[in-house]
């Protein structure tokens, strides 16, 4: 089924073959010595798919049908808490999906099918760190349910009721900013995946994609808001769920066990099994997903909190988090499968190893290759029609997290940045078309972004280490805020800003100032310094005026008990988004208002 | 060697297993879910008089409500 192309080389010469159905580039170097050649291949275009008609029509219908529901719900948009938390209405099972579709988006399958790529089975520490700390906030309620308690709309806001507007409006830009560069290679995942899957040869197709993705995604979040990022991560959740599992029994039915197996041992050796062993992840890296993905992914991310604020209860909140887990798992362990049978599929394919693998058996250095390894896997292996559902439902995965984000990063703009600043004169209206306006901006910000920035790095640790820049400080500003009585807005501040610090871990500032030091030291550092800040500024610089949030650590089982799905409650939930970010009570919960002391 | 391969082979075969379960359960409820949304939503504008979803019953949103 793969095609398989003549190869020539020429030293220091770009060549290209073209046949009846591709092209392909590849580039020969001589190394400095002269003493042998290194292969660099620019790109891989067209590789025979079994995508058709039949494919693209079902394709075109999910989005058709996509953009309908955007149109449809936007009836149910009246103000800010509509728009943002859905009215805070979502129940058990839907706040799972909801949850699980917007974080198993494509970046997340792109991203974890390079890792599973380019570390073998060990890759997959990622998922089981994920799931289980999933599973003790969902036990615990470490952070979140204070959160959901206060009835905060985003994590800035509660910056401001516990230490004043100046650190909500510090906390809401590094948030956003941080959280926009952390969504600026989706477009361009996105697009990657598309033309691969499909076969798109065209140069220019990448960027037509991404023009073509960004402008469905804007239309239906900028109408619909939370409601239709529920609706959609739904049907996300449900197209994909089941074309993942067919897609990986298919995948293993195809290679087989063994199979996978050979090619992660010739590939990566025992770093290849072993996510400890120091050729491959090693255990700083271990300890920087643990922070990342274990904490500050789950009880940190905005736009997972978010779900949380979303929740009808707090019983909904334990129970999301603690059924998310699964989902958390999957999210990365299913990608990385097929990753991993990308990579063994290639491997023992002799026209693809000589794209993806060098002479001497070692991967591509080139990040924009790996990421089309998977989807030029499953273009080979699945059936007509079966690739359209998988591109369907793949498309629905893209455009959740992108939804989901977009409506995220806009709504702090305007929720915690335009609304402070006005001082507290915007309207719920007026904040509403901030953050639709927001979202535009954004998503023209995400296509130049996406055809500029060169990721020469991993997508995931690129992701890793924008989102430290928000989350290193963060973490310790919402532990301390929540958890220590002390804590001032000195610290908070200091903390916050020392986000910057993970700057230094992206590969292109590491290069412009000669750092020889890896990302995860880098991420680690940053998040020391940040709790080290917070303590010792809190310590050195006392708040004369302290602020304190009533009772929202304290763990009341008897309060999340008595909240319940039950219909009757519902009635009672009041709708608090203010326009001002003031104190607001969340009478479900029936928990006290909280009370400067 | 052998036994992180056989943990990951596990590992795989329980997750998908859960998945699968986890799934039919979240779509069935989830299914319910969408349209018990929907119904407290139009509840809360009701409640609030900020004006129903349905187009032709919602008087134009004040400012600030």
């Amino acid at each position: 089924m793969a095609e398989r192309f003549p190869v020539e080389r020429e030293a220091g010469s770009l060549r290209s073959r073209t046949s009846g159905r591709g092209r392909l580039l590849w580039c020969v170097e001589s190394d400095a010595h002269g003493t042998g050649q290194r292969l660099q291949y620019r790109t891989t275009n067209r590789i025979a798919t079994n995508f058709t008609y039949l494919d693209w029509l079902i394709v075109a219908v999910y989005l058709a049908g996509t953009v309908a529901i955007g149109l449809y719900v936007n009836r149910y948009i009246s103000g800010m808490s509509d728009y943002v938390v859905a009215g805070r209405s979502l129940r058990s099972s839907l706040a799972i999906a909801t949850m699980i579709g917007s974080e198993l988006g494509l970046v997340t399958v792109m991203y974890s099918a390079q890792m599973g790529l380019t570390g073998g089975f060990s890759a997959m520490h990622i998922g089981i760190i994920a799931a289980i700390s999933s599973l003790i906030i969902g036990l615990t309620g470490f952070i979140v349910v204070p959160l959901r308690r206060l009835g905060v709309i985003t994590i800035p806001e509660y910056y401001g009721k516990r230490f004043g507007p100046k650190v909500r409006v510090v906390g809401a830009v590094m948030l956003a900013g941080s959280g926009i560069l952390n969504m600026g290679m989706f477009l361009k995942a996105g697009a990657l995946f598309v033309t691969a899957l499909t076969g798109l040869s065209d140069p220019t197709a990448v960027n037509w994609v991404m023009t073509g993705l960004i402008v469905i995604v804007l239309v239906y979040t900028v109408l619909g808001g939370m409601v239709s990022v529920v609706i959609t991560d739904y049907l996300q959740f449900a197209l994909l769920s089941v074309g993942m599992l067919l897609t990986c029994y298919l995948a293993w039915d195809k290679l087989g066990w063994l199979q996978l197996e050979q090619a992660v041992a010739e590939v990566h050796g025992d770093a290849g099994m072993d996510p400890f062993h120091a050729d491959g992840f090693g255990l700083s890296y271990v300890m920087w997903m643990v922070f990342t993905v274990g904490i500050c992914s789950n009880a940190v991310w905005q736009t997972t909190v978010m779900r949380a604020c979303a929740a009808d209860s707090v019983a909904t909140v334990r129970r999301l988090y603690a059924w998310s887990s699964i989902g958390f798992l999957i999210r990365s362990l299913i990608p990385q499968f097929l990753g991993i049978c990308a990579m063994a599929y290639i491997w023992n394919d002799d026209s693809l190893r000589s794209t993806f693998f060098t002479p001497d058996g070692a991967l591509v250095d080139d990040a924009d290759l790996q990421l089309q390894a998977m989807p030029i896997f499953l273009s080979h292996i699945l059936p007509a029609g079966m690739i359209g559902l998988i591109g369907a439902a793949m498309l629905a995965a893209f455009m959740s997290t992108h939804d989901s984000y977009l409506l995220c990063w806009a709504s702090v703009i305007a929720y915690d940045v335009a609304v402070p600043l006005s001082g507290g004169r915007l309207s719920d209206r007026a904040c509403l078309w901030i953050a639709r306006g927001v979202m535009v901006v954004i998503g023209v910000f995400l296509l130049v972004w996406g055809l500029w920035y060169p990721l020469g790095q991993n997508l995931w640790d690129y992701m890793a280490i924008t989102g430290a820049i928000y989350f290193s400080g963060a973490f310790a500003v919402l532990l301390g805020g929540i958890y220590w009585p002390r804590a001032s807005r000195t610290g908070a501040m200091l903390a916050l800003l020392s986000g910057f610090g993970a700057l230094m871990g992206l590969t292109p500032v590491r290069d412009a100032l000669g750092m020889d030091v890896s990302s995860e030291i880098v991420g680690l550092s940053v998040a020391g310094l940040s709790l080290v800040l917070m303590v010792g500024g809190s310590l050195l610089f006392p708040d004369k005026e302290p602020i304190l949030l009533a009772d929202a650590a304290t763990d009341d089982a008897a309060t999340d008990d008595a909240a319940t799905d039950d219909a009757t409650t519902d009635d009672a939930t009041t709708d608090d988004a203010t326009t001002d970010g003031a104190a607001t009570v969340d009478t479900e919960n029936t928990e006290p208002p909280e009370t400067p002391v | 060697m052998n036994a992180w391969s056989e943990f990951w082979k596990g590992l795989i075969i329980v997750s998908l297993v859960c998945f699968a379960l986890l799934s039919v359960f979240v779509m069935i409820g989830g299914f319910r879910d969408v349209f018990a949304m929907f119904r407290r939503i139009d509840r809360q504008h009701e409640q609030s008089g900020r004006g129903a979803s349905k187009p032709e019953q919602a008087p134009p949103s004040e400012p600030g409500a």
